[in-house]
């Protein structure tokens, strides 16, 4: 398993496996979806300092627009 | 099998065959051997990937092995670094669908939900600089093991790298940035004029557009006449009512025809055709306000470094635009359309036609390779103008037998050549470069008039 490392908004740290990232062009915003045991998060995420800070505050447009966006991905899989 | 290095000696990239077992011998290839084995991984199905001392290990379907170091994707100035790009595109594409299709199979048929309530668990490391944490993006964590997993045939979609899909590359494309490319950067950097928002200093360079020949001086003081291709396509194009048509190329014209028009004539394009393209392609004008006119989906993708040959009347100039295109420009009118132009010029010179390179800026660039390599056909049959309606048609059939039959807008290129004037013979004439030559296009509108397939002159 591949796990990379993500810091939030007050410092504190992550060792999460990172499926994927996402821009939503109406929400204006860069987000990434992951997972720590088994359970899929998502957050959204800013570049500050050449490190990805992340942001778990989501709104619930936010986490419906991301429910959509892991349903099309694992639709455009077959078989 | 063949097994292939690619590597670079931190000035340039290396490209080497890789010959025996227990005595590795590394042959040097060939421009032609390397153009040919990139392309190969560009476009056939990935088998399977592994990674070791920084190297990543990619197996093809035809079970080439292409051991690439991660150095390799860092900008290198040279012709082959679109390939890189599309490369490393197209690993993540891959490392991606890994996860989702691992995600797939545990959730056994169960629809899969963001945990919106879960009170993360903290840990005690140090943050990783990006640079790293990319690399690590990119590549397995040197302690764990990469899957490899089989595709067949209806995973294809998967690996098409459509340049414009909704993956944010920024993950990627800041490797480059942070990791140490100090003997790349050009500090004498050609920007173009009127914008800035993008000066920078100290740029790296992406050889985005290949750079065509540049002509050997004439010693004849005379000016000699210059050679005209000329090319024909039929396309039956359902035309709209001229209120409509010309309402429409009016507001475009009055919102950004000055700045379609320069860009589209410095870089060898025809300002018409990108004009009734980008009509096509707007939203609406609401109070004064079209956002992201040329459609860029999203915008950050077209965040980058671009290298684009410059025309006037007499032809290709010699020199090149040095573009740096950053977030804030995407987002900007101006800069919105030079990156859509530069799309279009990378799609004009890769499909070796002006309609089929309007048709891959709206499926993907690497579409008619895809279709060809689908159907076990050869490219360079379906490239010009004369064979644009085939290619369209081609691809059109790829997308209808991998069950994505609504993928893009199959009707593009009626959709964007409706706004064009085809007069009562039915025909449109316009001209626009490919590298040093120029071609003369003759669009033939089946629909005004039945060519029954003839030449049209």
């Amino acid at each position: 398993m591949e796990y990379e490392i993500l810091t939030d908004t007050e410092g504190n740290t992550y060792k999460v496996e990172v499926l994927f990232t996402h821009y939503d062009y109406s929400l204006g915003k860069n987000y990434i979806v992951y997972m720590i045991d088994n359970d899929v998060l998502a957050a959204s995420y800013e570049e500050i300092d050449n490190k990805y800070i992340i942001n778990n505050d989501l709104t619930s447009n936010e986490y419906d627009m991301i429910d959509k966006t892991i349903e099309r991905k694992m639709g455009e899989i077959n078989g | 099998m063949a097994k292939y290095y690619f590597t670079t000696d931190k000035v340039s990239r290396k490209f080497y065959g890789i010959n025996g077992s227990n005595v590795i011998i590394h042959t040097v290839l060939s421009d032609e051997e390397i153009k040919k084995e990139l392309e190969k991984v560009i476009n056939l199905p990935i088998e399977g990937i592994k990674e070791y001392d920084g190297n990543l290990e990619v197996t093809l379907s035809d079970n080439d092995i292409v051991i690439v170091s991660l150095d390799a994707f860092r900008g290198y100035n040279d012709s082959y670094e679109n390939y890189f790009l599309e490369i490393k595109r197209k690993i993540k594409d891959y490392q991606e669908y890994k996860k989702i299709r691992k995600l797939k199979e545990k959730s056994q048929g169960q629809k899969v939900l963001v945990n919106r309530n879960r009170v993360l668990p903290k840990v005690l490391v140090g943050t990783l600089p990006l640079a790293a944490a990319l690399l690590v993006l990119l590549s397995a964590n040197k302690d764990s093991k990469v899957e490899q997993i089989n595709y067949n045939d209806k995973n294809e979609d998967i690996l098409a790298t459509a340049v414009i899909d909704e993956v944010n590359p920024a993950l990627l494309e800041k490797i480059e940035d942070s990791l140490d490319i100090e003997e790349n950067k050009n500090k004498d950097a050609v920007m173009y004029a009127g914008n800035e928002a993008t000066k920078e200093e100290g740029l790296n360079f992406n050889t985005l557009v290949e750079a065509p020949k540049i002509p050997e001086p004439v010693e004849d003081a005379k000016q000699e006449k210059e050679e005209v291709i000329e090319t024909s396509v039929l396309f039956p194009i359902e035309v709209i009512d001229d209120y409509e048509r010309e309402n429409r190329i009016q507001a475009t014209d009055s919102y950004c025809g000055e700045i379609i028009r320069y860009y589209a004539k410095r870089w060898g394009l025809p300002a018409e055709i990108i004009m009734v393209q980008i009509s096509q392609e707007r939203p609406d004008i609401i109070n004064g306000v079209c956002e992201n006119v040329c459609q860029l989906t999203p915008p950050e993708n077209f965040v980058g470094d671009y290298k684009v040959p410059v025309y006037d009347d007499n032809g290709f100039t010699g020199s090149y635009d040095e573009i740096h295109l950053d977030r804030n420009a995407v987002y900007s009118l101006e800069g919105n359309i030079m990156a859509g132009l530069i799309y279009d010029r990378l799609n004009v010179d890769k499909q070796k036609s002006i309609i089929t390179g309007l048709f891959t800026y709206n499926q993907g660039d690497s579409m008619l390779s895809n279709a060809c390599k689908y159907f076990g056909l050869n490219k360079d049959d379906y490239l010009g103008d004369d064979k644009a309606a085939e290619a369209c048609e081609l691809i059109v059939s790829y997308n209808d037998n991998r069950g994505k039959p609504k993928y893009g807008d199959r009707d593009y290129i009626s959709n964007v050549l409706r706004y064009i004037d085809f007069g009562e013979d039915g025909t449109y004439k316009t001209t626009y470069y490919i590298g040093e030559e120029k071609y003369e296009i003759t669009i033939a509108n089946t629909l005004i008039k039945d060519y029954n397939n003839t030449q049209v002159r």
